[in-house]
């Protein structure tokens, strides 16, 4: 319910119909400066290194809008006394993301800190430093139907034994994974739709931040309210039916239960209120997510995870 | 810190308090020991005055000061000496104030009188229509002495028992002169006739009081060109120094840093809440129902409380108490009515005034699905009892109404103010005034939004919202004002009242209560004391230290807040005087607002156990001056320091009902300075006045921009405003003014690059496309908008009809050189070849070239 985004949009109406109503285009200065090499992705525990990279458009009058595709870019990995490259490639994605994969085959291992340096000839050098959290220790126990906030929900009970001492950071996502079935073959892709997540456990910052009632992205939890022990939590997941659009595409869903880094829980935090959709204008409250890459922008984060597959009639 | 400051002050006038009271008490009293022992008798009065600092007035048509007279030089009183060194005069000694006065006497020998004084007192009041007038200026030239009248036109002089001389002057009226002596009787209302039009001056700080507070009167806000011909006060006030307006066309105004919901809007001393019509178009004050208003922006009284940054205290017209009368007027977007005439001449009266938008009744016959209007009633009515006791009853309502309804489908909101008084004016005694005031008054805020979801065509669910936030508040005031001598004025009081709030309500009115959070329904409860008290050190210095205690509680909280106020002037020259200020200030309600349009959007909300009251200090020093009749002018500089300060945190709006309101407002600090200086000019038909604002605001907050300060939105640094005003003849005038104002300070980010999500490969849904960025912001408030400036200029045909008929056609235009100011700003892509297209700012302009017409008749 966008009241404010109504009347607003009222107003604007308004505005626009009165016969004098004009816009003035104005000068932007180049606050900007620079385009900068962008970094995105997920080192998970027990995964393939895997990150896309791109350019940013810095705000400034004499930048063209549209996103290009950073060529020449150079990513590299290392480990301590490891060092790898990160290959590029193009793929179905480049075209639409204005960002091109990067990966390599080693496994990233759970409580390592790994060195990502990204080098181009005209927008420099960018680093990031990612930590893996030590394997998550979680499952879920128990599904059940419900409503919540009127909205038909399946309702998802979670036990995160929680290590003592160390400062932990969960995140909970509910995803649907796209498959392939083709015979017997069933090939899993790394693309997913989002379902909508309720949560009221007032441990969790989407409670602390948003309140009980709004459908998040991700639930994001703290140890730090329970550390050290044994916690549960249950968060309802939208019984949305997400489909592909394909006979031969499918989808499973999924519950995601991850231990994140310290500046990636910051980050998705921040990103959980930023919505992406909107646009720019001066109507709406800024949101400042700040990520890990110096030099650049982006976030790369690191984490541990396991997943629930969840079945439902829907 | 603010304990150490308010014990300091209190020291301080502990310690004037006594120089005043033995100055006061003990003038003839006061050693003297002559230091020759033969001289003039001008010698020795100069000897006096030199040893005693006592100013002594006489004159030389009465007191021989050639004579020769000897004295012997041992210690003796200042009245012995006198008697000694005048005798065989046939004069007589009176205190007065910080002087000793050596008065022609009667009798045959030289006298000391001083004990004897009486107090003059009573009403100033128009002529005509027996307004009563506030401000008017009751003085005694020969004293030296004088005062002004106060919100109910009151006033009370205590002077030595003789024959005098009272003057008695207001702006845009003729000066009266009268004599009381001994034994005439002291109860005295004045009755003032208004001047010519073209005599008339429109600022009263043109008068010699002290530069405290403006009074603006129908004359000056009606000078005034404005948008669609809607003369308007707020927009008034937009021209005085330390004062901006919003965006560009609103009513809205900005106080030395504050925001819209920092000034404490007081309609006959009844808060009201939100005070605009139409996104600011308009203010809830009428400018038809107006009699004056009294403008604070430093050095606040103590009596008021409850706002940070200004005070804007509207008195409505108590009513004629002639004849019956009237206005009409017909804008471009309202119509207005105000009727006014006795129920019982020369003993009560009644005043009427309602506006209502037209616009919306030209499409009725063919659509009630678009709302947008609004409509406001003033009335009051008063009666006087006997010559000592005078009540008065007011009432206010307005409505503005907004909505869009297609086949049962949208929403419709509307919110305004009610509020009701009665008001008792009491003169226990000649010296002490004594209002007291019982108040209702009430803002509400409904707004509901009907919304059907269909498939197939089919409608497959109904549901219908409805939010509400209201505010109730029953008050009880008692304001004394004790006129003790003619140097002392002391105002003190209470208020206690009691408030309901519902901050937001939301509820799903198809299928039941709607699921998510309460609303959040309270009760809160203020006490309020303050006292102040107004002293003339001497000629040329005035001091005037206050405190006022406020105490907010609940089952839930309890806040105190102790203000000290203290302004002081001091006449440098005649004509000429520094002065300086220094007001704490604290406020138990907040606005929270994201714009400065007057949107129904903005919610009013009280402190809470999260939520803390918010505080200011403010500290003023000014220079006033006028050199000759025709100009005066003005310099003031000021520091305000605030505390506690809200927004709502990143992200949140009051009605998404997914959290108690208090827990999407965040709290931090904020600052500014600046200077001011204004001047006005008459020269013949034509006046001219400026004003000129540099300064600069700033906010802090833990939760944005990292914790840094960052400038406050409306930080604009150069405020410049123009009036030039031509008044050839009462049938005619023309005004002109001009606006400069430094832009807003915007938020924009500094790079864009591809949304996270998106390169996670995660689509929110189903068939959502990726063109979705990540704006990074870097710095708060980092852009600059445009500077905006306008001329307006208004053109004004009187003619008068018979005795008591008046019509005037009223033209203009707003922003005549068609500047486009922007009010919003969007970064867009106009091109279908984004790869191509170079990234725009666009801002959106409205306003320009805005003719206006109306037509008043009065009657």
């Amino acid at each position: 319910m966008q009241y404010t985004s109504k009347l607003y949009i009222l107003v604007a109406v308004l505005f626009v119909t009165c016969s004098t109503a004009c816009q003035k285009e104005l000068k932007l200065p180049a606050i900007g400066g620079d385009k900068k090499i962008v970094l995105i992705g997920e080192f998970v525990a027990g995964d393939t290194f895997y990150l896309r990279a791109g350019q940013s458009i810095p705000v400034s009058g004499s930048e063209k809008n549209g996103f290009q595709l950073l060529e020449d870019l150079s990513v590299n990995l290392s480990s301590g006394s490891n060092k790898y490259n990160l290959n590029s490639y193009a793929d179905d994605f480049s075209s639409i993301l204005y960002t091109y994969p990067f990966s390599n085959a080693q496994i990233a291992v759970a409580g390592n800190t790994y060195h990502v340096e990204a080098t181009h000839t005209s927008l420099g050098t960018a680093t990031a430093e990612i930590y893996i959290p030590e394997q998550v220790d979680a499952k879920v126990t128990d599904t059940s139907s419900g409503r919540y906030n009127n909205d038909s929900v399946i309702k998802v009970r979670i036990r995160i034994n929680d290590p003592q001492g160390s400062a932990n950071y969960y995140v909970i996502e509910a995803l649907k994974q796209k498959l392939t079935i083709i015979g017997n073959d069933t090939t899993y892709h790394r693309e997913y739709s989002r379902n909508a997540l309720y949560t009221a456990d007032k441990n969790s910052e989407n409670v602390l931040d948003n309140g009980a009632s709004t459908q998040n992205k991700r639930i994001l939890l703290k140890d730090s309210r329970f550390n050290g022990t044994v916690y549960e939590t249950d968060v309802y997941v939208l019984r949305t039916v997400l489909t592909f659009g394909s006979e031969t595409l499918k989808g499973r869903s999924l519950i995601r239960i991850k231990s994140v880094s310290e500046p990636y829980f910051r980050f998705l935090k921040a990103y959980e209120v930023y919505e992406p959709a909107i646009g720019f204008n001066t109507f709406e409250q800024p949101v400042k997510i700040e990520g890990n890459v110096n030099g650049g922008l982006g976030m790369i984060g690191g984490v541990s995870q396991v997943d629930h597959v969840l079945s439902y009639d829907p | 810190m603010r304990k150490g400051v308010l014990v300091c002050l209190i020291c301080l006038y502990c310690v004037l308090c006594q120089l005043v009271a033995r100055a006061q008490a003990n003038l003839l009293y006061q050693k003297y020991t002559p230091t020759f022992t033969e001289g003039s008798v001008k010698k020795y009065i100069h000897d006096i005055e030199k040893r005693s600092g006592i100013s002594i007035s006489y004159s030389t048509s009465y007191v021989d000061t050639r004579k020769k007279v000897s004295l012997p030089a041992t210690e003796t009183t200042v009245m012995d000496a006198l008697l000694q060194v005048l005798a065989g005069q046939q004069v007589a000694l009176k205190e007065s104030g910080s002087k000793i006065l050596i008065i022609a006497s009667d009798g045959s020998t030289t006298k000391n009188i001083r004990k004897d004084r009486v107090t003059i007192n009573g009403y100033v009041k128009e002529q005509l229509n027996k307004e009563v007038l506030i401000g008017a200026m009751v003085y005694i030239p020969e004293l030296g002495i004088g005062t002004t009248t106060n919100s109910y036109g009151y006033y009370s002089l205590t002077i030595p028992a003789d024959r005098h001389r009272v003057l008695c002057s207001y702006i845009g009226y003729k000066p009266d002169t009268l004599y009381i002596n001994e034994s005439s009787e002291h109860r005295r209302d004045i009755l003032l006739s208004p001047q010519n039009m073209l005599s008339e001056v429109k600022v009263t700080t043109d008068k010699e009081t002290s530069p405290d507070h403006l009074q603006l009167v129908y004359s000056d806000i009606k000078s005034t060109p404005a948008l669609l011909g809607e003369n308007d006060i707020m927009r008034s006030l937009q021209y005085i120094a330390g004062v901006q307006g919003g965006v560009d066309g609103s009513s809205s105004i900005m106080v030395r840093g504050g925001d819209p919901g920092q000034n404490l809007n007081l309609l006959d001393g009844i808060p009201l809440y939100h005070i605009e019509h139409f996104f600011g178009l308009t203010s809830v004050f009428n400018s038809e129902a107006i009699k004056s208003v009294d403008f604070h922006k430093g050095a606040f009284p103590s009596r008021f409380g409850g706002r940070l940054s200004s005070v804007i205290d509207v008195n409505t017209k108590d009513g004629d108490m002639q004849r019956w009368g009237g206005q009409f007027t017909m804008g471009l977007v309202k119509s207005s009515l105000n009727v006014e005439g006795p129920v019982i001449k020369d003993k009560a009266s009644i005043m009427l005034s309602a506006r209502r938008t037209w616009l919306d009744v030209l499409w009725r016959p063919f659509t009630n699905d678009v709302i947008f209007n609004f409509y406001d009633v003033n009335g009051k009515a008063n009666y006087i009892l006997n010559k000592n006791n005078r009540l008065y009853f007011s009432f206010y309502n307005g409505r503005d109404g907004l909505g869009i309804s297609v086949n049962d489908v949208g929403f419709k909101t509307r919110w305004g103010n009610t509020a009701l008084s009665t008001r008792w004016n009491t003169i226990i005694n000649p010296k002490l005034f004594l209002n007291t005031t019982v108040a209702y008054t009430q803002f509400k805020y409904v707004l509901e939004d009907r919304l059907q979801v269909f498939e197939n065509n089919v409608i497959t669910e109904g549901d219908a919202y409805k939010g509400s936030s209201s505010i109730k508040e029953l008050s009880l005031r008692l304001h004394a004002n004790w006129y003790a001598t003619a140097t002392q004025r002391i105002e003190f009081g209470a208020n206690i009242s009691v408030s309901s709030f519902v901050p937001t309500d939301m509820q799903l009115t198809s299928t039941g209560i709607m699921s998510g959070v309460r609303p959040d329904k309270f009760k809160s409860n203020e006490f309020v004391v303050f006292a102040e008290d107004e002293v003339k050190i001497n000629e040329k210095w005035v001091i005037r230290p206050g405190l006022h205690f406020a105490n907010w509680f609940s089952n839930r909280f309890n806040y105190s807040s102790i203000q000290p106020r203290f302004y002081t002037s001091y006449k440098l020259f005649p004509k000429h005087s520094i002065y300086a200020s220094y007001s704490q200030m604290a406020q138990f309600l907040h606005l929270i607002s994201n714009t400065s349009y007057g949107l129904p959007t903005d919610f009013w909300l009280p402190s809470s156990s999260r939520v803390e009251p918010e505080e200011a200090s403010l500290v003023t020093l000014g220079y006033a001056g006028k050199p000759s009749k025709a100009i005066s002018y003005n310099l003031e500089g000021y520091y305000k320091d605030i505390q506690n300060t809200t927004t709502y945190n990143v992200g949140k709006n009051l009605f998404d009902n997914t959290l108690q309101w208090d827990e999407k407002i965040i709290q931090g600090t904020g600052w500014s300075y600046g200077l001011e200086a204004s001047v006005k000019a008459k020269l013949g038909a034509f006046t001219f006045g400026s004003a000129y604002t540099w300064s600069r605001t700033w906010r802090k907050f833990a939760q944005l921009n990292g914790g840094k300060a960052f400038p406050y939105r409306f930080d604009r640094q150069h405020n410049i405003k123009a009036t030039l005003l031509f008044q050839p003849s009462e049938k005619f005038d023309a005004a002109a003014s001009w606006t400069y104002m430094s832009g807003e300070a915007i938020t924009l980010p500094d790079q864009i690059y591809p949304d996270f999500d998106n390169n996670l490969l995660i689509s929110p849904a189903p068939g959502v496309s990726s063109a979705r960025y990540t704006y990074n912001f870097v710095a708060w408030n980092n852009y600059r908008l445009p500077a905006i400036h306008r001329l307006d200029i208004g053109l004004n045909f009187t003619k008068k009809k018979r005795k008591y008929y008046e019509r005037t056609w009223s033209i203009g235009i707003f922003n005549a050189y068609g500047r486009r100011n922007v009010l919003f700003v969007e970064l867009v892509n106009e091109s279908a070849d984004a790869s191509d297209a170079s990234i725009k700012l666009k801002g959106m302009s409205i306003f320009q070239y805005i003719p206006y017409i109306s037509y008043k008749l009065k009657f």
